[in-house]
């Protein structure tokens, strides 16, 4: 496991795979707050955007910026990760690992982790400046809220992740399963709304969630459910990719 | 199943739809010994290699490694065997020492260990000029020599490689059969080719399948003393078309072919032809300048046996596979 996982990780270092998440986290971190603050100063002097963006506070800012990680970078993770193990399969590469002695099940499962600690090291980075500049800007974040949205948000991403890896085993082709996965995450969370259950136990409902948590507004609990959801189903994703894999 | 073979395959066969790739094909592989696997361009020898890997699961038959039955979980019988595909391809950001030290972590625990082995394998395969370059642009022929280095790593005691001289320019097939003569002392090989040249000079058996069906299964040597002598040449200072015409007749004569001042026959009853040439010449007057009977190449014994219109000779040909 460790030999794989090393080569993993290298490779998203090596060919700056990792950079453009972890770049993408970064950029949007900073753009939110910045954007929430300078737009009622540059916008025209109209009644309605003044209406708008009259009152720009830490929570227009955190929901400019969870907007932006649940439509961009989760679009990104899914682009990077589709493609880990779907379609290698018939590679050189993938035939001669396959014939080393090493578990399948380990090759998803490190790809699933080197990918996993990618995405955790983005949102440290991305809440890292988010928090810095909306402190200084706005002030009034709440840290065990950003904490918590940290982890609410790897939560959701890691459930995006396990399921494009699930589905590119699958289909065993990594463009489709990028498309599937992106629309199945969402589809997943829409079906849930379907059921009798409060809208929080939706995973894509832990980005929107994480705004009024991490501006203080609500408490941590409201995250609790979706993340119980999204852990518990990327865990049975990943626990049948593995599972499928070792079968060929 | 005899306890120096590391390999046998037990009547593979693999279906894609209604193309049956393999059938029913069974063989062995003994310890130390180099197997040619020899068939024309989808005869079923890549796929017959990947089921023997686990690459691919059989609809029919069985694979034994080292006497075990084939179980894509079971690690300690893949550590003792090597691969190269037929199109070997590598993460293209790795260096090819960083590429042998990786496939040697899967062996090895101690980095120590895996490193020593590794510049070992740059040296032996002649990759150290390649050293400071990333596999991304390696030539046809400096990934097979890629790929033969990772497939010593974790020293295999069989090795299969796939065409492994394919798209390779004269000397870079030179460079490759050399490099397998010297891994046969080291482990059993299974070398799949359609050019027969390439293994005639260092392969022990053959092992010959064409659109699915093994056509031949034995050592090489039983197959040269098989055919020889069953096309003679003779060579006349003049007067050949003279002696072709009253060979020709001869119930003994399958084929001639003139080549210049000489004829080569292919022929059933070598005794009779022995004594009937000469005679003929005689006859004629002529100048006998070579008369020579020669072991087919593997080639000829090839295009005979893929004609399809040898059945007889091709079962008795598997009595002697062992
Ligand atoms: N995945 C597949 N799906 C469908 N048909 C396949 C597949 N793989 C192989 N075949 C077919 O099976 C037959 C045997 O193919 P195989 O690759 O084993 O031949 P080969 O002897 O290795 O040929 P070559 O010398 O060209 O490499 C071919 O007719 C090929 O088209
Ligand atoms: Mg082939």
């Amino acid at each position: 496991m460790r030999n794989q996982f090393r080569k993993d990780l290298l490779e998203m270092v090596r060919t700056y795979r990792g950079y453009v998440l972890v770049g993408a986290f970064v950029i949007f971190g900073v753009l939110s707050p910045v954007t929430m603050k300078v737009l009622p100063k540059i916008l025209p002097e109209s009644e309605e955007f003044q209406i708008v963006f009259k009152d720009t506070t830490a929570l227009s800012a955190a929901t400019q910026y969870f907007d932006n990680v649940a439509q961009v970078v989760s679009l990104i993770v899914v682009i990077l990760s589709a493609g880990a193990v779907a379609g290698k399969r018939s590679t050189g590469f993938f035939q001669i690992l396959l014939t080393k002695p090493v578990r399948r099940g380990e090759i998803v499962a490190s790809a699933f982790a080197a990918h996993a600690l990618l995405i955790l090291v983005g949102l440290v980075a991305g809440h890292a400046v988010f928090a810095l500049y909306t402190e200084w800007l706005f002030g009034g974040l709440s840290f065990w809220g950003l904490l918590a949205s940290l982890a609410a948000c790897a939560a959701a991403l890691w459930l995006l992740l396990a399921l494009t890896v699930f589905l590119g085993v699958v289909t065993r082709r990594a463009g489709l399963a990028g498309v599937l996965s992106f629309l199945g995450f969402f589809a997943l969370s829409l079906l849930l709304g379907l059921l009798p259950l409060p809208w929080e136990v939706a995973p894509a409902a832990l980005f929107s969630a994480s705004s009024g948590v991490v501006a203080g507004r609500d408490g941590i609990v409201v995250l609790v459910p979706g993340m119980i959801t999204a852990t518990v189903v990327a865990s049975a994703l990943l626990a049948a990719s593995m599972r499928l894999f070792e079968r060929n | 199943m005899s306890p120096d073979s590391v390999l046998e395959a037990v009547d593979l066969t693999k279906r894609f739809g209604n193309l049956t790739a393999v059938d029913h094909v069974s063989f062995t592989v003994k310890a130390g010994r180099l197997v040619g696997f020899v068939g024309p361009n989808g005869a079923g020898k890549t796929t017959t290699l990947k089921m023997i890997l686990g690459l691919l699961s059989p609809d029919e038959g069985v694979v034994f490694r080292f006497g075990r039955e084939a179980d894509s979980r079971d690690l300690e019988t893949l550590a003792r065997i090597g691969y190269v595909p037929d199109v070997p391809s590598f993460p293209e950001w790795m260096r090819p020492l960083e590429f042998l030290e990786y496939i040697g972590g899967f062996f090895s625990r101690d980095a120590e260990t895996v490193k020593k082995r590794a510049r070992e394998m740059m040296e032996e395969f002649g990759l150290e000029r390649l050293a400071g370059r990333k596999v991304e642009g390696f030539s046809r022929g400096e990934k097979q020599r890629l790929g033969m280095a990772q497939a010593m790593m974790g020293e295999p005691e069989l090795l299969v490689l796939d065409e492994p001289t394919s798209g390779l320019d004269p000397l870079g097939r030179y460079e490759v059969i050399t490099y397998m003569e010297r891994m046969k002392g080291k482990a059993a090989l299974i070398v799949s080719t359609h050019l027969l040249e390439d293994v005639e000079r260092i392969c022990d058996d053959v092992l010959m399948i064409d659109r699915g069906r093994k056509i031949l299964d034995a050592p090489l040597s039983e197959i040269k003393s098989f055919r020889e002598g069953d096309t003679l040449t003779v060579e006349v200072a003049e007067g050949v078309d003279r002696l072709a015409a009253a060979l020709a007749g001869m119930p003994w004569v399958k084929a001639i072919s003139p080549r210049g001042n000489a004829l080569e026959i292919m022929v059933s009853d070598k005794k009779a032809a022995g004594r009937e040439i000469p005679a003929a010449v005689a006859r004629f007057g002529l100048e006998l300048l070579r008369f020579e009977g020669r072991p087919p190449s593997l080639e000829e014994v090839f295009i005979s046996l893929t004609r399809g219109d040898q059945g007889e000779e091709r079962n008795g040909m598997r009595g002697g596979a062992g």
